[in-house]
């Protein structure tokens, strides 16, 4: 199993991991632990919200970056790590 | 010398001109013909030209079934970024479970509305009331109707349409729009009247002018509202269809179709039969038949499969014994296998598993069935023969410890995947798991239920009309507020538009009321989910549902 097959695994094992997306720079879903119609719409949805975030974050400071983004909902906690060139979403139920 | 000029006049090249000479001289005649130079245009003309197109995966890598392989997944700079961010994730992900940074938080995204307000009472129109009793069917499930049915027709049953604006409503179906400003009250903006009363109807989940209903004849009857002629199918009362009053109708989801519009209509009535009508042969013959019935060794069912092989032969002759464990009971099993024929009266899928339904029945018993039990389940009516005869099978899979009068209610929770709820006539709410036998929390309600709802939006809420005409608001978290209206209550739907918190009320006297529910009982609140699942979890114990307070 390679490296990265490996750290997946390790991330939806955690306590209270509902889902996983890694998507690519264009949006587009290369693993998921999620259903199908809920991948594509999480890829295309989040895609957006993390540009939006970032632009907001780089027109308040030129200097500044996004480096993760954070959402408490009433369901779950949906952390959003970005990358040049890849974008994590893992879904938690924090009240697992 | 005599010079003659003709003139000749074409309709397409003008005037053509010849002229005569006359040579006299020479003694020969000389002729020049002379015509206007022909003009040509020449145009060219042809349509513009675009090529688009465009690629996308195959299906099954959309679809999930195959990981998509051109995308590699060793690449190096994959692998840094998840090594990098792993460690922040991980932390986070632990700090997550500890965090009671947001517990008890909640946004009011709208402006709290304080109070639950009656918005409408519709009527039917007195004149279109049957005049006469006689042709009254007793619609509820019970006789205890009697005391109303002089007075009209009742409403036995409320469907919202997918998108919630449109109220329909049973007995004869009368549709009323709610968003339409000229609303009157008295006057439905649709009526059909059918041979005989609309026992129930349901709402087609997602095309919102077509609804399904059933009648005390035995009829399945679908309308679309935007067809011509509104009744576009029908079951054919001379073919194979119930032959007793239908007591419920459902839409399920064609299995394997991807196309979501496409759902199959299942019905069960009260002659023990459910039946499973496709919408592409219009109803003249159902596509799928169940038959509830007590095979020996059947009513014993208490652990699934294989813990009934095993009691049938322990218990021997007297298996109900066993069941009940009071030899007091034993007697009423008696009489409610007897009356096991004429069973069944409330029927609701899982919104988890949309083949898995629940079955209550006449007799108390609760059964939980599946519509995979026929292993034809799902397949078109093309593939059938004209005169194929069905074979009915059983869908029963598991059976819960019955009410000890009819159910007249039962939904599964749109929020938890194992937890249900019924009320019977018996008078007592009942919320169950669907792994156990026994009820998990009972509520006395002192009056036969008619009807319950699961409200859409807050888990832990639950309508429930009853006998003596209230409707009382259940929440399982915090203490309940009942809520009073008069005679007895047949039908409850909950809209499931998060944008309008209604909630319609049908009752004996054919009045259909539609609240507007306060913010407090229509948006989520913190805890609620927990509570689902410490009810299905059994740890909230029984009798009083003060137990279950967070």
């Amino acid at each position: 199993m390679s490296e990265v097959e490996d750290t997946l695994k390790r991330i939806s094992s955690h306590k209270g991991v509902t889902g996983l997306i890694v998507l690519n720079q264009a949006g587009i879903p290369i693993r998921t632990t999620m259903e199908p119609a809920v991948t594509i719409q999480c890829a295309a949805l989040f895609t957006r919200l993390c540009s939006k975030a970032r632009s907001t974050i780089k027109k308040l400071d030129e200097a500044d970056d996004l480096s993760f983004l954070r959402l408490r909902t009433k369901k779950h906690e949906i952390l959003v790590a970005p990358d040049r060139e890849y974008l994590l979403v893992v879904f938690q139920n924090p009240q697992f | 010398m005599a010079i003659r000029c003709l003139e000749f006049v074409d309709s397409t090249y003008g005037v053509l001109s010849a002229m005569l000479e006359a040579a006299e001289a020479e003694g020969g005649d000389s002729i020049a013909i002379q015509t206007d130079p022909i003009k040509i245009a020449s145009r060219g003309a042809g349509p513009d030209f675009e090529a688009a197109s465009t690629q996308t995966d195959p299906l099954d890598i959309i679809l999930g079934t195959r990981q998509p392989t051109d995308i590699p997944l060793d690449d190096p700079s994959l692998q840094d970024f998840l090594r990098d961010i792993l460690p922040i994730l991980e932390r986070d992900l632990e700090l997550n479970l500890q965090s009671h940074a947001f517990d008890g938080y909640d946004v009011q995204w709208d402006d709290p509305r304080t109070g639950v307000t009656r918005l409408h009472t519709l009527t039917l129109p007195t004149a279109l009331r049957p005049a006469s009793p006689g042709k009254q069917p007793s619609s509820a499930p019970q006789g205890e109707t009697s005391d109303h049915s002089g007075e009209g027709l009742q409403c036995t049953s409320l469907a919202w349409n997918s998108v919630g604006r449109v109220l329909a409503v049973g007995g004869v179906l009368a549709r009323w729009s709610l968003a339409s400003r000229k609303l009157q009250a008295d006057q439905p903006d649709v009526m059909v009247e059918c041979s005989s009363c609309l026992m129930c109807l349901a709402a087609h989940p997602t095309l919102p002018a077509v609804i399904a209903g059933g009648t005390y004849m035995g009829e399945v009857l679908v309308w679309d509202f935007t067809a011509p002629e509104p009744l576009v199918a029908s079951s054919r009362l001379e073919r194979v269809s119930h032959r007793d009053p239908v007591s419920k109708v459902a839409w399920v989801k064609t299995p394997g179709s991807y196309d979501k519009n496409a759902y199959l209509l299942v019905s069960s009535a009260t002659d023990g039969l459910l039946y499973v009508w496709s919408l592409d042969n219009r109803l003249t013959q159902p596509i799928g038949m169940y038959q509830v019935k007590p095979s020996p060794g059947k009513e014993i069912v208490v652990g699934g499969p294989k813990q009934h092989k095993k009691s049938t032969t322990n218990t021997g002759s007297k298996p109900e014994a066993w069941m009940w464990g009071s030899a007091g009971r034993e007697a009423l099993w008696g009489v409610a296998r007897a009356l096991w024929q004429s069973a069944r009266t409330a029927l609701s899928f899982s919104s988890f598993d949309p083949q898995t339904f629940l079955l209550g029945t006449e007799t108390g018993s609760l059964h939980r069935c599946n519509l995979r039990r026929d292993p034809h389940f799902g397949r078109s009516p093309d593939s059938m023969r004209k005169d194929e005869t069905l074979l009915a099978s059983d869908p029963i899979l598991f059976s819960y410890t019955p009410h000890t009068g009819p159910v007249n209610a039962l939904q599964a929770s749109p929020f938890h995947r194992n937890l249900f709820a019924s009320g019977g006539s018996d008078g007592r709410l009942l919320f169950r798991s669907l792994l156990q036998t026994a009820p998990e929390l009972s509520i006395d309600t002192s009056a036969s239920i008619f009807g319950l709802h699961w409200s859409p939006h807050r888990p832990a809420l639950i309508a429930v009309g009853t006998a003596r005409g209230e409707v009382l608001l259940f929440d399982i978290k915090p203490p309940d507020s009942p809520s009073a209206a008069p005679p007895p209550v047949f039908a409850l739907q909950f809209n499931h538009s998060s944008e309008l918190p209604y909630l319609a009320v049908g009752d004996g006297l054919g009045r259909v009321m539609v609240f507007e529910l306060s913010s407090e009982l229509s948006v989520g609140q913190d805890g609620e989910r927990e509570a689902l699942d410490r009810l299905a979890a059994g740890s909230g114990g029984s009798g009083d549902d003060d137990e279950l307070r967070g």
